[in-house]
């Protein structure tokens, strides 16, 4: 018995010795052999191409016109999104024919397009449904994708601006690129920007296209820089509707929720930017001599003042991890960026060489956006270490004011490159810049509201 | 001889000889179950596809303002045949394929068109049969080049399945795009056992790691790393499959791996949980 029980401990050892000495050279890892094998060389990067033709409607009236509405409203953000070239092409596809489906893709597909988007519309009253399906027109069979249902009603009572119906095509256009890309689109989200003359600037407030434009201040007076709050609920913003620059917060959606103070110091009450879990706002406050920075804790109105120094330090920006803040001092010199901890320790210049202002933090923390004078300004990019420092605008008027979409690959800014001050959106490679706002008002300052919930 | 070992063996007498001849047996015996099962399981994974994704724009441009010819009647379905090759990218792919840094084991992965032809036949094409299917194995092989163009994910394959099959037109040709193919891979297009014939997620995914990828691949050698998608898109591990040698550069892949992530969730009528995806990473001298 103890031989046996030797030998048995001996094969043990080896047993482990014979794993140990093969695991190296191949290491170890579940053994189910891949479902498919894929080739990545560099190359540029291309769009998708896809179909969106007329909703076909299932049940009901389609008096509204929906049916044109929302794939012509949704296949503009898919054109917005900068991922996506729509396909040309109307034919309605009719509902519970798979012959004709087959035949419309058929054609998208000899016309280029790697996927097609059917809706199917039921229509009862102001109460809409819509079941989007997706298919690969690059796969032989035209395979379904997914199959994704959205329900809308009309608001009661009617609101004004607010469009459900465009809001169902935002909602519709969001799912196809989290569908097509792994992330959700930035279509169902606000835009606000200031508009007006100067002695006389209002908030208001529109669909991310400059859609559907609805004024949330009312009050004659000076309103400016208004910053969306993270949970897209409210809007922080600094007026002089008191008389001086006080900081306020106002609730875009809850139209009977009034106007809350949030800070109204001595001096400047203004520059404000919400910490990511919305529960602090960093600001400008000169109550105590020079512009510093100080951080508002909003449920309770403490103070933490986080920059002490002689110059001027202004414009905080939060980077999405909270832990350190993008700023503009004038300690070096000229205004430039620098980055601090969240609690004002560990300050380093971030820029060099130059007139730079407006930080703006990513919201995917790779990179910070700013504004650079340079005869005119233009708005830059830069690593938050220091390096790949780019111009993403150039020779087109003055541009200034970014304000970031929650992808971080969109930006929407002001510019004068028509005459007037208007707002554009654009890719952060600068490309696909697109005017979202128009008339003879000026619009300046915009903010782009986080997905809406 | 005799070892004193503890209180329990004290008294065990233990024969040197015979248990070192048997230690060199089951050490050998080990090695022999192991490698064997090893190469057992490469062989197993040659099934999987390489799906080699051509430059989509290459073949289809931007169709963007593009007028929509009229529909095409079934009938002329078989007409657009005579596709313009070498516009198609799947002439450079398939030259490309034995220019791969393969591993060898993968190799036999050439034979599989020769094993899936019964099946395609009992699909219903009896015209196949008249191909030199089971041709004599000089160097290009008929079923070689078929092999990129199935794989090929860009929807100018899929008008064009007719040079596969001229004699299409004799019997009722199935519609192009028609549901032929099924998710064993039966039909002309998929050619094989893919257990994923969705193409655009695999290009889709592959644009994904190829924007991270700029600027990061090195000349020489490259690596081949096995991950996995989840059904919400996110990416579940990655595994460095074939070294580059390098392995600071195989390091710099995984992370145009994690970097390209997350991935569009996976089809719904895909039913397994992960989808797994062998890569083959690429150097690109023009694009970088």
């Amino acid at each position: 018995m103890r031989r046996i029980a030797l030998v048995m401990l001996l094969t043990g050892f080896m047993v482990f010795t014979a794993v140990g000495l093969w695991a190296p050279t191949s290491p170890v890892r579940a053994q189910a052999p891949p479902d498919v094998y894929i080739n990545v060389t560099g190359g540029g990067s291309t769009k998708l191409n896809i179909a969106l033709p007329d909703f076909a409607v299932v049940n009901g009236s389609d008096a509204g016109g929906l049916s044109r509405l929302l794939p012509t409203v949704a296949g503009n953000d898919l054109t917005l999104s900068g991922l996506f070239s729509v396909v040309a092409g109307t034919d309605r596809i009719p509902a519970n024919n798979p012959e004709a489906l087959q035949q419309a893709w058929i054609n998208f597909a000899a016309a280029g397009a790697h996927a097609g988007a059917h809706g199917l519309l039921t229509i009862r009253g102001d109460r809409v449904e819509a079941e989007v399906r997706l298919y690969d027109l690059t796969s032989p069979n035209f395979r379904l994708i997914a199959s994704r249902k959205f329900e809308a009603a009309a608001p009661q009572p009617p609101t004004s601006g607010a469009d459900w119906r465009r809001r169902l095509a935002h909602k519709i256009a969001d799912e196809i690129v989290l569908q097509f890309t792994g992330e959700k689109g930035v279509a169902d989200t606000k835009i606000s920007y200031v508009v007006g003359p100067s002695g006389a600037k209002e908030i208001v407030v529109a669909d991310y296209d400059g859609v559907g434009t609805s004024p949330v201040t009312r009050n004659g007076s000076i309103n400016l820089s208004p910053v969306w709050s993270p949970d897209a609920r409210s809007i922080a913003f600094t007026s002089f509707m008191n008389g001086y620059p006080d900081l306020f917060r106002l609730f875009p959606f809850e139209p009977r929720r009034g106007t809350q103070t949030l800070s109204s110091f001595h001096g400047i009450n203004s520059s404000p930017s919400w910490s990511p879990d919305g529960q602090f706002l960093a600001l400008t406050l000169s109550k105590d001599g020079n512009p510093e920075i100080y951080i508002l804790t909003v449920a309770t109105g403490a103070l933490q003042r986080l920059t002490r120094h002689a110059s001027i330090d202004t414009e905080p920006s939060w980077s999405p991890t909270g832990q350190q803040i993008a700023f503009v001092s004038d300690r070096a010199g000229q205004p430039r960026i620098f980055v601090m901890d969240r609690d004002g320790s560990n300050v380093r210049q971030l820029t060099n060489g130059g007139f730079h202002t407006q930080p703006r933090w990513s919201p995917k923390g790779d990179t910070i956006v700013y504004t650079q004078r340079e005869g005119t300004h233009n708005l830059w990019a830069i690593s938050p270490g220091g390096t790949n420092a780019r111009s993403l605008t150039t020779g087109q008027g003055d541009n200034q004011g970014a304000a970031w979409a929650p992808d971080g690959r969109h930006l929407a800014f002001q510019s004068n490159r028509s005459g007037r001050w208007q707002v554009y959106i654009m890719l952060l490679d600068g490309t696909s810049t697109t005017q979202i706002t128009s008339g003879a008002a000026e619009s300046t300052s915009p903010s782009w509201s986080p997905r809406l919930p | 001889m005799q070892f004193h070992i503890g209180p329990a063996l004290g008294r065990l007498r233990l024969p040197l000889g015979p248990t070192f001849v048997s230690a060199i047996l089951h050490v050998i015996l080990l090695a022999v179950v192991i490698f064997g099962a090893s190469m057992w399981t490469t062989d197993r994974r040659t099934k999987p596809v390489y799906v080699v994704l051509a430059p989509a724009t290459a073949a289809i441009g931007s169709p963007k303002g593009v007028t929509m010819p009229p529909p095409p009647k079934v009938e002329e379905a078989p007409a657009p045949k005579p596709a313009p090759p070498a516009e198609l990218p799947r002439r450079d792919v398939a030259r490309d394929l034995p220019a791969r840094d393969l591993p060898a084991r993968d190799l036999p992965a050439r034979d599989l068109p020769a094993r899936d032809l019964p099946a395609r036949d009992a699909v219903g094409l009896p015209d196949r049969k008249s191909l030199p299917l089971p041709a004599a194995p000089t160097r290009p092989r008929p079923d070689e080049k078929e092999l990129p163009r199935v794989a090929s994910a860009t929807p100018a394959a899929t008008p064009t399945p007719a040079p596969a099959r001229p004699e299409a037109s004799a019997s009722p040709p199935p519609p192009l795009g028609a549901a032929t193919g099924s998710a064993s891979g039966a039909g002309p297009l998929t050619l094989n056992v893919s257990d994923f014939p969705y193409a655009y997620y695999l290009r889709q995914v592959t644009e994904k790691i190829r924007e991270k990828w700029n600027g990061r691949a090195i000349p020489g050698s490259q690596p081949i790393v096995v991950f996995e998608i989840r059904r919400d898109g996110r990416l579940n591990l990655a595994t460095i499959e074939k070294s580059s040698g390098n392995t600071a550069y195989d390091q710099v892949a995984l992370r145009a791996l994690n970097d390209a992530g997350p991935f569009p969730p996976l089809p719904d009528d895909f039913k397994k949980s992960v989808l797994r995806i062998g890569l083959q990473f690429g150097f690109d001298p023009t694009g970088g």
